[in-house]
C-alpha cells in the first residue's frame, strides 16, 4: 500500500527527487489518507489542538469557557489523541528518514547572505504566527485545505489556495530582501 | 468499498497507525521533494523556482483523478469522504493572511515539520510560531467569531460552485496543470535562482 | 522537445479525458443504513439531564438546545437559551444550516424523547453529525433537577451527592424566572461531563 516509501537513490546530497515523480507520490499518499481513514493529510491542526490542549492543563477554567478551545478539549479522543498529530508525528518521521539518506541532515540557519540569521529567525517565528492564525480562521492550511481539498473538489479548497497564493504574490514584493 | 475506518470496515484503533503511517509518507516526500528548503519554497513567488507548483499540482491532479477511478470501480464511497466546509470571508481572509504568512516565514506548517526534522533551525522558530499563532487564535476568537463563521456553505464542491460535471472539471484541472508544466520553465530561464 | 515530455504530457492528458469520459455515480451523504442503526444502538445520542444541567449553570459555549414541540408549547415554558425548531420545519434550509454548524453541539428536547428521536434520525439521515437528544425529555426534566425524589437512606453517598446537585441546579433555574429562593446550602456541583462525540476532523 505504501509505495511512497520506495527508497530514491540520492548519490548527490542536494539532488531532490524529480518534482513529477514526487507529486505522484504525493497523490497516491492522498489517496491512502482518502481510502483508509476517510480524510485528506493536514498540518495547521497539529499545532492547534497541541495548543488547545496545553491550554486546557494549564488555565483548565479558560479553556471550558472559550468555545474555540473547548471544542477541542472536549473532542471524543481529547485534544491530544487526533489523527493529525499522529501524523505530524509522521511527518518529520518521514522528513527525518528522507533527510538521512540524501545527507541533508545539519543543524543551521538557512538565509540570504544579504539578510542576518537572527533576521531570519525572526520572520520565521512571524511567519509562523500569521500561517498558522491564517489557517485556523480558514479551517486549514496549504495540506489540509488546499491539497486535501483539491482532492476531494471542496470549492473551499480551491478558494484557500488561491487566496494564499495570490496573498503571497501579493506581499512577495514587500519582503523581497529576505530572500533575492 | 473505501474508506476503510469510517464505514467501520477496520476498527478505528488502526486510524492512529495509519496517520503516523501516511504521515511518514507525507513527510518523506515534503523532504525528499526539497520543500525542507525555504529558499526552495518562497521561489514560487520570486519566480525562480517553482518545484511548489509541480509537486503541488501534480499531486492534487493525480489524487482527484485516482478518486474518481476508484469511485468507477466501487472502491471508494465519494460521499463519505471529508469535505472541508466552505466559510467564504474566513477563507479569503484567512488565506490572504496565510500568503502573508509565507513570504516572511518561507514555509506553511507541514512543510516547516519537515524542515525541522532535518535540523533547519528556521524552521523551528515557524513552528514554534504556529503554536503561538494557535494560541493568539483562540484568545482573539471571541472578537472574530462572528466572521470566522459567516457565509457558511457547508461542504460544497467546485464543479458544483461552477457548474460542470465531476470529470470535465478534473479534466480540466489536469490541462491546466500540464499548461503551466510548459510555461513556468520560461520564467525560470529569466529568473536567476540565489545561491546560497 | 524531448521524447519523455511529450509521453508523460500524453499520459497525463490520456488519463484526463479516461476520468472525463467516466460515468459519474450519483454521490449519495447519507449515511448508510447499518452505521445508522449502530448509532442508534450505541446510546452515544443522548445527553442526560443532569449533563444538561451542569452546562447550562456553566454556560458553556458549545452547547445549543432544540426544543422541537410546537411554538405554543416553546412560549409556554423552555429551557434557557433552546431555540424553537418544530419538527415539522426541522427540513427547512436555514434550519439545517444551523445545524450543520460545527461549532456546537445541537440537543433536541421534546416533552418525551419521541420527537427529539425523530429530529435526531432525520439530521443523522442528512448527514449532520453534531446532534443529540436530551434523555428523557422535558418530562424528565422535571422530575430529575425541578423536583428530584430523595434518595432512600441505603442509598450510595454518590446518589445523595446527585440529589444534591439537582436541588441546587433546580433552585438555580427557578430563579432564573422567578424571585430567587432562599440560598441553598449545597454548592452547585458540577458533574463531570462524559466525553461526547464532537466531530472536530479534518481541517489541517
Amino acid at each position: 500500500m505504501e509505495r511512497e516509501g520506495v527508497k530514491m537513490p540520492h548519490p548527490d546530497p542536494k539532488k531532490y527527487m524529480n518534482p513529477y515523480l514526487a507529486g505522484v507520490f504525493l497523490g497516491f499518499v492522498l489517496i491512502a489518507a482518502f481510502y483508509f481513514s476517510g480524510r485528506g493529510p493536514g498540518a495547521s491542526g497539529a499545532p492547534k489542538r497541541v495548543t488547545a490542549g496545553v491550554v486546557a492543563v494549564v488555565a483548565p477554567k479558560h479553556a471550558d469557557h472559550s468555545a474555540y478551545y473547548s471544542k477541542y478539549v472536549h473532542s471524543e479522543n481529547g485534544p491530544w489523541k487526533s489523527w493529525l498529530n499522529f501524523e505530524i508525528l509522521g511527518v518529520i518521521i518521514g522528513g527525518f528518514i528522507s533527510g538521512a539518506l540524501s545527507g541533508r541532515l545539519k543543524i543551521k540557519v538557512e538565509h540570504s547572505p544579504k539578510i542576518t540569521s537572527r533576521k531570519r529567525l525572526f520572520w520565521a517565528l512571524t511567519g509562523g504566527i500569521l500561517f498558522e492564525y491564517g489557517a485556523s480562521m480558514a479551517r486549514g492550511c496549504t495540506s489540509g485545505a488546499a491539497l486535501s481539498g483539491m482532492a476531494v473538489w471542496a470549492t473551499g479548497g480551491f478558494v484557500t489556495m488561491l487566496a494564499i497564493f495570490g496573498g503571497a504574490y501579493l506581499f512577495a514584493y514587500f519582503f523581497r530582501k529576505l530572500w533575492i | 468499498m473505501g474508506p476503510l475506518v469510517p464505514q467501520g470496515i477496520i476498527s478505528p484503533e488502526w486510524d492512529f497507525i495509519i496517520a503516523l503511517v501516511i504521515g511518514i509518507g507525507f513527510g518523506f516526500i515534503l523532504e525528499g521533494a526539497g520543500f525542507s528548503s525555504s529558499r526552495n519554497l518562497v521561489g514560487l513567488f520570486y519566480g525562480y523556482d517553482f518545484v511548489v507548483l509541480r509537486v503541488f499540482f501534480t499531486g492534487g491532479a493525480t489524487a482527484a483523478a485516482g478518486i474518481l477511478l476508484m469511485d468507477y470501480f466501487g472502491w471508494i464511497d465519494i460521499g463519505q469522504l471529508y469535505v472541508q466546509p466552505t466559510y467564504w470571508g474566513a477563507a479569503i481572509v484567512g488565506g490572504l493572511i496565510m500568503g502573508l504568512g509565507f513570504v516572511t516565514g518561507g514555509f506553511c506548517p507541514g512543510t516547516s515539520f519537515a524542515a525541522a526534522s532535518i535540523g533547519k533551525m528556521d524552521a523551528l522558530m515557524f513552528v514554534v510560531g504556529t503554536f503561538l499563532g494557535a494560541f493568539l487564535f483562540g484568545e482573539t476568537y471571541p472578537l472574530i467569531q462572528n466572521f470566522v463563521n459567516s457565509g457558511y456553505e457547508g461542504g460544497i464542491k467546485i464543479y458544483d460552485s461552477l457548474g460542470m460535471s465531476r470529470g470535465l472539471f478534473t479534466f480540466l484541472l489536469i490541462l491546466v496543470a500540464v499548461g503551466m508544466f510548459y510555461f513556468v520553465p520560461v520564467i525560470e530561464k529569466k529568473v536567476r535562482k540565489p545561491e546560497y | 522537445m524531448q521524447k519523455g515530455t511529450i509521453f508523460l504530457t500524453v499520459v497525463a492528458l490520456g488519463i484526463g479525458v479516461l476520468v472525463w469520459l467516466l460515468p459519474e455515480r450519483p454521490e449519495s451523504n447519507d449515511i448508510p443504513p447499518h452505521i445508522l442503526l449502530h448509532d442508534i444502538g450505541s446510546g452515544t445520542r443522548f445527553y442526560s439531564t443532569d449533563q444538561i444541567a451542569s452546562m447550562l449553570i456553566g454556560r458553556d459555549p458549545s452547547l445549543q438546545l432544540i426544543d422541537v414541540r410546537d411554538p405554543e408549547a416553546y412560549d409556554k415554558f423552555h429551557l434557557p437559551g433552546a431555540v424553537n425548531i418544530p419538527l415539522k420545519n426541522i427540513l427547512q434550509e436555514e434550519n439545517i444550516d444551523m445545524l450543520s454548524g460545527e461549532e456546537q453541539q445541537h440537543v433536541f428536547y421534546s416533552n418525551g424523547t419521541l420527537r427529539a428521536n425523530q429530529a435526531w434520525v432525520l439530521t443523522k439521515r442528512m448527514g449532520i453529525k453534531n446532534t443529540f437528544v436530551m434523555q428523557g425529555g422535558l418530562n424528565h426534566w422535571i422530575e430529575t433537577i425541578m423536583n428530584p425524589p430523595y434518595p432512600p437512606s441505603s442509598a450510595p453517598s454518590q446518589a445523595f451527592d446527585l440529589y444534591d446537585f439537582r436541588v441546587a441546579a433546580g433552585s438555580y433555574f427557578r430563579g432564573e424566572t422567578a424571585a430567587p429562593v432562599k440560598k441553598q446550602k449545597a454548592p452547585v456541583k458540577v458533574v463531570p461531563r462524559r466525553k461526547k462525540k464532537v466531530t472536530v476532523s479534518g481541517g489541517c
